[in-house]
Parts: structure tokens; sequence; C-alpha cells
């Protein structure tokens, strides 16, 4: 009798832990969660205040909801001409880095030539090779280049320094695709660029996919470079008009209208992300066609 | 099958574009840095470059804030890997498990990694600020009195300051990357574990962590290689290096004295240094990358 009774204690013991465990993981996790949301929904509140109330009211909902700061970013900030200028070397360079870094990884991948691995070592080296301390030497080419301050030098820059990390998610993808499809093609007479086309860039898209969105929050985002190369406030990305808005509004103490610019160049990565979301957050970067 | 080698125009035509923008805007600077690390030079006319030998490395070693930025970096480099990697592994573990409100946690943990690195300096800018900031307030608000603290304002916490941006950006990559990396592992595997009577600290230390380890290395380097850029961009932003150099680290050091200094020689001795690290830290792990992409595993 005592024994069962003791049975059911431990089993009323064993659930109480279980449950008082799972209670402190939903804790541990919701703080975790909060840590990272307040800050972010922070900023957005703030991008409707009203300067004043920075310091009057930092923390709760604007008394007033300020929407001309939106404006006022938009027009006198130049994030007008940010954004524009954000979405047109983004586009640019993510079409270019994936075309080229997919013509490579298949290169490295699918084709047989003396030099093979020496050329992917070359590439998959680049990830050691960080950009922010090749500063000087880089704007000293472009000044003798005469791009310096220019798209014409900022964009094969970009373009440069995003092959190590796009092949180096590409040539797995290629890697995985079964030889049959591309033998069986060349016996039914397929040329190198049909094969290219037709087979490996479907097969790969996964990987593509991936790669493409990781290139673009990345040229978005990128600050250190477009700091260093371009100095003309009409060619700035939106990273560095921020940085610029940034340092004014210390003396200005003018945040209501930062944060707005913040909440503008904040939106289409957000759009994106929300569109992609399942993708990143499942299994990231996956090949192809299991092994 | 023996394959023939493809003809050299298809591996030219579909290799040479990149091949060549990459070793023009990369590897030509990264022999060039090498080069004008030689001489003596203000960047502004050319052939002017006096040519002074190893002297540059010389002023280095007597260089006190080259020292200072180098420790920083390191110390930097470290606090953030171990924080971020390590909270990444317990929440990780924890979302395997498939608890309730995976998918909200998945989604809403990554996403500050989406945010560019200007922007979450800029919000963290406003946490630390000692007046109006949500840090000092928080503070307040759970009973610690220390009033007005200027986090970035002071040598003693500025450093700290300075890495906290990082880790709530990158953690939750490491989150994901580490989750996709335990799903991988067979469940007969945590099953056998579980037969044997293993406790879930056994199961962790013993099965799931040795199956990832190539997944956290991986993880490793990708931030030992953005981390440069990353570093400029938050100390250029929240402490320009100050107070006192106490956040001073290679690239903001290397910007300095190339750029407002004009010693660009110097600066680019200062970069030598740097990559003499790098690669040392490089050489094994560069072999360990290799081997995964020519086999063909997956990228992480």
């Amino acid at each position: 009798m005592w024994f069962a009774v003791k049975k059911d204690f431990k089993m009323f013991l064993n659930r109480l832990r279980d449950s008082t465990l799972f209670v402190i993981i939903q804790i541990v996790c919701l703080a975790y969660s909060l840590f990272v949301l307040i800050p972010v929904l922070w900023s957005f509140t703030s991008s409707f205040r009203v300067s004043v109330e920075f310091f009057t009211n930092p923390f709760g909902l604007p008394s007033t909801w300020k929407y001309e700061n939106f404006i006022y970013a938009w027009k006198q900030g130049n994030v007008a001409i940010y954004f524009r200028n954000s979405v047109f070397i983004t586009t640019v360079c993510v079409v270019i880095i994936i075309l080229l870094s997919a013509m490579a990884s298949f290169a490295l991948s699918r084709l047989k030539f003396p030099g093979r691995i020496t050329a992917l070592f070359l590439f998959i080296s680049g990830l050691f090779i960080p950009a922010a301390l090749l500063l000087l030497p880089l704007f000293l080419m472009l000044q003798d280049l005469h791009v310096l301050g220019s798209y014409a030098g900022l964009i094969p820059v970009y373009v440069a320094y995003s092959f190590p990390f796009t092949v180096f998610v590409l040539v797995p993808f290629f890697n995985v695709i079964p030889p049959d499809l591309e033998e069986a093609a060349f016996l039914d007479g397929a040329s190198y660029h049909q094969i290219f086309w037709r087979i490996m860039i479907p097969l790969a898209k996964p990987g593509l996919i991936v790669a493409t969105i990781f290139n673009i929050f990345g040229i978005w985002n990128e600050f250190v470079l477009g700091y260093v190369l371009i100095s003309k406030k009409n060619l700035k990305t939106i990273p560095l008009g921020l940085a610029d808005i940034l340092m004014k509004q210390h003396y200005t103490a003018d945040y209501g209208k930062l944060f707005a610019a913040i909440v503008i160049a904040l939106a289409p990565v957000i759009i994106i992300y929300l569109l992609f979301q399942r993708k990143l957050t499942g299994r990231l970067l996956e090949g192809a066609i299991k092994e | 099958m023996k394959r023939p080698n493809s003809p050299g125009k298809i591996v030219a035509f579909f290799l040479a574009p990149a091949l060549f923008i990459y070793v023009a805007f990369v590897m030509y600077p990264l022999f060039k840095v090498f080069r004008l690390c030689l001489f003596r030079w203000h960047g502004v006319k050319r052939g002017t470059e006096e040519f002074i030998g190893l002297n540059n490395f010389v002023k280095l070693a007597k260089d006190p804030i080259f020292w200072r930025a180098l420790s920083n970096n390191v110390i930097l480099f470290v606090f953030v890997i171990v924080v971020s990697v390590g909270a990444a592994l317990f929440f990780s573990y924890i979302l395997a498990r498939r608890i309730r409100g995976n998918r909200f946690y998945r989604a809403t943990w990554l996403f500050p990694n989406m945010l560019g690195d200007v922007i979450v300096a800029t919000i963290w800018l406003f946490i630390y600020h000692p007046t109006i900031g949500m840090l000092n307030y928080f503070m307040k608000l759970i009973g610690i009195n220390i009033g007005a603290v200027p986090w970035l304002g002071q040598a003693n916490t500025a450093l700290i300051a300075v890495t906290m941006p990082m880790i709530w950006k990158f953690t939750g990559l490491y989150i994901i990357l580490f989750l996709a990396a335990m799903q991988e592992i067979p469940q007969s595997y945590l099953d056998a574990a579980r037969i044997d009577g293993a406790s879930s600290w056994q199961e962790f230390f013993n099965v799931v962590l040795p199956l990832i380890r190539p997944t956290v290395a991986v993880a490793v380097v990708f931030l030992m290689w953005n981390s440069f850029s990353v570093i400029f961009t938050y100390v250029k932003l929240l402490t320009e290096g100050g107070p006192h150099r106490s956040t001073e680290v290679l690239p903001t050091y290397i910007y300095q004295v190339g750029f407002e200094y004009h010693e660009f020689g110097y600066g680019a001795a200062i970069s030598v240094a740097a990559f003499i690290l790098i690669f040392a830290m490089a050489a094994f792990i560069l072999r360990f990358l290799m081997e995964r992409v020519v086999r063909g595993e997956k990228g992480f």
C-alpha cells in the first residue's frame, strides 16, 4: 500500500518538475523575445514622437502622433534620395552577384579543368579577407582608376566582396545535383549553356534564393565600404544617410525625424523578411537534393 | 566514370567574369597592402613614397594605441562569440524540443539579424542614453538605483556596452543555424541516449554538441570574417573609439591613421599585422571549410 502511494507521489513530483521546467523555459523564451522586440517597437512608436517628448515621455505611447516626421525625413532629410540610391545599388549588385556566382559555382562544381581546386580555394579563402582591413588600398586603387566616390567604383567592390560567401553557399548545391541528369542531357546533344540554364539553375534554386536574400540584406545594409568610398550626399545609400542624420541629430536633438528615417529604411527589410521568413527560419542552407 | 576535361572556352566563359572581379578588387588590394606597409607615405601625391623596410613594424611594436586596439579587438571578439554562441546553443536546444510558440520564437529571434548595423547601433545609442535611455530606466525599475550612468561614456563600461548590440543582433542567426544542425541528428541517436538513461544535460553534451560541432565552427568563422566590418560600424557610431581609446579597435585605428593622420604606410602595417593574426587562425579552419565545399556538404 505505502509502495503505491510512494510511486504516485514520485509521479506527482516528476510532473511537477516537468511543468515547472515548462513554465521556466517559457518565461526565459518570452524574456528573450521581449529583449529583442522592445527596442524595435520603441523605435516604431518613437518615429511618431514630437521631439520634446523624448525628454518628457520617452517610453510611453506618443501623446500626439506626429506623422509629419516621416514627411520631413523623406523630403528635407533626403531619405527619398538615399532610398532611391539603395534600391538602385542593391538591385544592380545582387543581380550581378547572383548571376556571376552561379556561373562560377557551376564551373567550380560541375566542369572539369586543371586548377579547379585552386580556384575554389582562392574564392573560399576570401572568407578570411575582411574588407574593413583593406580600406586604405581600396581607396587608393579606386582613386587611381578615377572611380573613387562613384558607383562605377562602389559596385564592383560590393560585388567582389560578396563572392566568397555566395560561392561558399552555392557550390554545395551544385555538387549534390546527380551527374546522370547532365550526362543524359549531353547525350541528347545539349550545350553547356543549355545545361546551365535548363538543368543547373532550376535544381540549385533553393540555394540561389537563400544566397539572394542574404545578399539583398548585405548590400542594403552595407556601411563600412560606402562610408570610405562615397562622400557625395546625392550618392549616399540608406545606411550612409542614416549615419549622417544620426551625427547631425546629436546636435539638434531632433530624434523623432531620425527614427522616422529608420522606420522608412526598415520597411523593405521587414516586407522581405515576412515574405521569406519561413524559408529563412526553416532549414537554412539545405542542398537541393538529399544525398 | 572518368570525364574528359571541359573545353577551355566554356570554363573561361563561366568562371572568368567572377574570377576577374574578385582578383582585381579583393586579391590585388590584399597584395597592395602588403607592399604599402614597407613605405612611408602621406597618401596624396603618387611617387613620393619612401621605402623604409620594416620600420613601420618597429614603430608598431612600440605603439601603445596599437596594442590597446588589438587587445580591445580580441576581447570584443571573444566576448561576442562566447555569449552569442553560448546563448544560441541554449535556445536552439530548447527549440529543438518543439516547445509551444516554437515558430513565433524563431521568427522573433532571427529578426534583429535582418536589421542593418547602422540601425542597430542607433537604437542602442538610445538604449544607453544617460538620461532618456531604456537601460537606466530599466535599472531603476528593478530597484537598482545608480542614476544617470553614461554607459558609453566611461572607460570601464564602454567596451562591454559596445558588444551588446552585436550579441543582440547575431544570436538569432546562430540559433537558426544550430537548430537546423540539431534537426539533422537522427532520432535514433537521441532515443538510444534516452534508453541508456541519459539526462537532458548528458544528452546535450555527449550526443548533440559533438554532432553539431562543425556547424558551430563554421558559425565562428563567419563571425570572425564579418567582425572587422561590424566592429568598425558599431565603434564608429557608438563611441568613436573613446573614451580615451577604451573602445579603439584595429579597423577604426587603421581608418584614423590612414584618413585622418595621412600615414598610409603605417596604416597598411596595422592591416598586415591584423592579417597575420587572421591567417594564423585561418590556416586550419580553411582546410576544414574546403573539405566541406569539395565533398559537397551543405554550406553550414
